[in-house]
């Protein structure tokens, strides 16, 4: 599927798929952080999509399988919090990680960043997309991106000296 | 003489751009000269994290191919911006001056009007030729003739 296809048949059903996840999730935020994640994941997938007679029914069932799995996750998540409250008690599997290296580290805090904020950051500092092009292409402003960017960013390098000083 | 520093950038506008990175402002382009300046051996000890961080990153960009919105059409303006900054070059730089009596004229609309005017002090072929059938009088030329046929006698 092209950028063109893209904008022209996933960017206007966005409302139908932000009222899926908020059927769903209940909250406005976790809905829209949902719909972020979705239409990112069929972003990234799009070569793929032109396959699918109906892309609008397909991109409506990958939103509520999303939602779905979000919910039970929500459910059993462990926050980084959590992880470090392990760690000081001292039965803690990730002990031996900071032995590792930085890389092992960095990568565990990234996987451990909310689902929406792991993807923006990556897109942003691995893929080398501008804000302004993810803004687009999940039908928000940039500012909204940036505020994600940011956060994971900060959560990062918090989490880095944690982990390498604390 | 070029001023060689020891770092691809100063520590204010590193420590500026750091900034701007964890608030989500930077550009891309930033970024990469961000990254270069942490991937400098010898920093102080206070950009170490940064250093882990963007060293992560490195590596992993180089996997990925991407195609954007904005790539091409960022291409193309570049390009059209170029081709502008371009022609600002020429005629900024690379201006038109004539000498006119040994003064240095570069006001363009002057060096027209003296150009012109030279011109048309200049004699043109066609001038010439009149010029000079002028001056050899048809009377002469018939005598001339004349001479010759009457040599032949």
């Amino acid at each position: 599927m092209s950028q063109e296809r893209y904008k022209a048949e996933i960017l206007p059903i966005r409302d139908k798929l932000f009222h899926i996840a908020h059927k769903i999730l209940q909250g406005d935020e976790d809905a829209e952080d949902a719909v972020q994640e979705v239409l990112l994941k069929l972003w990234h997938t799009r070569d793929s999509l032109g396959t699918y007679d109906n892309v609008a029914a397909f991109a409506t069932t990958v939103t509520k399988n999303h939602c779905l799995d979000k919910l039970k996750l929500k459910k059993r998540t462990e926050s980084l919090d959590d992880i470090h409250h392990q760690r000081e008690s001292g039965d803690n599997p990730y002990l031996q990680l900071e032995r590792i290296n930085t890389e092992e580290i960095l990568k565990k805090i990234i996987e451990l960043l909310p689902p929406l904020q792991q993807t923006i950051i990556r897109m942003k500092d691995v893929e080398e997309y501008e804000v302004e092009e993810i803004a687009e292409i999940t039908g928000t402003k940039p500012d909204a991106i940036r505020v994600n960017l940011s956060r994971a960013r900060k959560k990062v390098r918090e989490e880095y000296i944690k982990w390498t000083r604390g | 003489m070029r001023i060689k520093f020891k770092y691809s950038m100063t520590f204010e506008k590193a420590d500026q751009l750091i900034e701007r990175y964890y608030e989500g402002l930077t550009s891309v382009e930033e970024e990469r000269q961000l990254q270069e300046f942490l991937s400098q051996a010898d920093l102080p000890l206070k950009y170490e994290p940064e250093q882990a961080i963007f060293g992560y990153f490195r590596p992993q960009k180089q996997n990925v191919t991407r195609k954007s919105f904005l790539r091409w059409s960022g291409v193309a303006a570049a390009l059209l911006v170029g081709v502008f900054a371009i022609q600002l070059f020429n005629d900024s730089n690379l201006s038109n001056y004539a000498y006119v009596d040994g003064k240095k004229i570069t006001d363009m609309d002057e060096i027209k009007l003296h150009a012109m005017a030279s011109i048309e002090n200049l004699p043109t072929g066609q001038t010439i030729v009149e010029e000079n059938l002028r001056q050899v009088s048809s009377k002469e030329l018939i005598e001339q003739q004349l001479n010759l046929f009457s040599a032949f006698e």
